[in-house]
């Protein structure tokens, strides 16, 4: 049914016609004539125009393990080089440097003393693997931390935030620092505490995040150990016809 | 593969697993949620697995009928 809104009445049915019919006339005219831009039509009618592509909507994920689903936003090589760059030249990242040695590149009788770095220095050498452990643990840990709030969409609706609420609760409970509680937002507890539950769904989210075309050992291994039956010690058992495994 | 102690690496397993299913090519397999290639091919290294343990055990009845 045709309907022509506007001030000061609403015009509804056959009446309707004959006067959008002369709208729509008198618009095609204006817009011929140039008297008027498409823009100023849409803008009157209230339509935005989507300039540019319109972007693909986030892909969703969901956390096994706790059965919520997110939308994720996948992070391209070029974005996880700058991160790990700028860890790196984070100015407390630096390696610890050897001791300096005295070296005499002359006789005991015309010494040349020379200060040189030592790396053969036992200490030193313990001092950089450790170093070396603690920075790949601590990019490891900043990595799942812009996974976490980059990559991971979620709205905390009521209940989210009632859930948040009770996590953090729990946690300080439990005797974790209740500075290092505060200092995680609401969607970090969220999605840190309440949607991973297991290291598989970690794993997954990661895996899915930075676009792996080809899943890791671990990733498939997780797969397997979903299927609970233990093959060889069935073996005797199938061959009777008992059933091996659980087909999917 | 039980007994053998044959291991594969996940990029040869991929390449099996593809042919395995058979209902796949190589860019339709990769084109699926990583999640999902890692299931169809843990199934099929599970069904690898089977079919070893089962080839043995045939093995062992069929020596032990004479």
């Amino acid at each position: 049914m045709t309907s022509v809104t506007g001030s000061p009445r609403t015009v509804e049915g056959a009446d309707a016609e004959p006067i959008a019919g002369s709208i729509l006339t008198a618009l095609t005219t204006a817009l011929e004539r140039g008297m008027i831009s498409k823009e100023d039509v849409l803008k009157a009618l209230g339509v935005k125009r989507q300039s540019g592509r319109q972007a693909p909507p986030l892909p969703t994920f969901l956390f096994k393990s706790s059965g919520i689903e997110v939308k994720i936003r996948k992070m391209g090589p070029f974005t996880l080089d700058e991160i790990r760059l700028s860890m790196q030249r984070s100015p407390d990242n630096k390696p610890p440097s050897p001791p300096r040695v005295q070296v005499n590149y002359g006789t005991s009788t015309d010494p040349q003393i020379e200060w040189e770095d030592n790396p053969a220095d036992p200490q030193y050498k313990k001092d950089l693997v450790d170093w070396q452990a603690a920075q790949t643990e601590k990019e490891g840990r900043q990595f799942i931390d812009t996974i976490v709030r980059h990559a991971v969409v979620v709205e905390l609706g009521e209940d989210e935030l009632e859930e948040v609420r009770h996590t953090r609760a729990f946690l300080i409970g439990m005797g974790i620092d209740k500075e290092n509680i505060a200092a995680l937002s609401d969607h970090e507890v969220y999605v840190k505490h309440v949607c991973v539950k297991n290291t598989d769904d970690l794993q997954r989210l990661q895996s899915e995040v930075i676009g792996q075309s080809i899943p890791t050992e671990a990733l498939v291994k997780a797969h397997e150990d979903t299927f609970p039956s233990p093959v060889q010690e069935k073996a005797s058992e199938g061959l009777a016809g008992a059933p091996l495994w659980n087909p999917i | 593969m039980p007994l053998s102690g044959i291991q594969y690496n996940t990029s040869l397993d991929l390449e099996f697993a593809i042919q395995w299913w058979g209902i796949y090519k190589r860019e339709e397999f990769e084109a699926l949620p990583v999640d999902t290639q890692a299931r169809l091919i843990a199934v099929y290294k599970l069904n690898r697995n089977i079919e070893a343990v089962l080839a043995k055990a045939q093995s062992d009845e069929i020596r032990r009928n004479g």
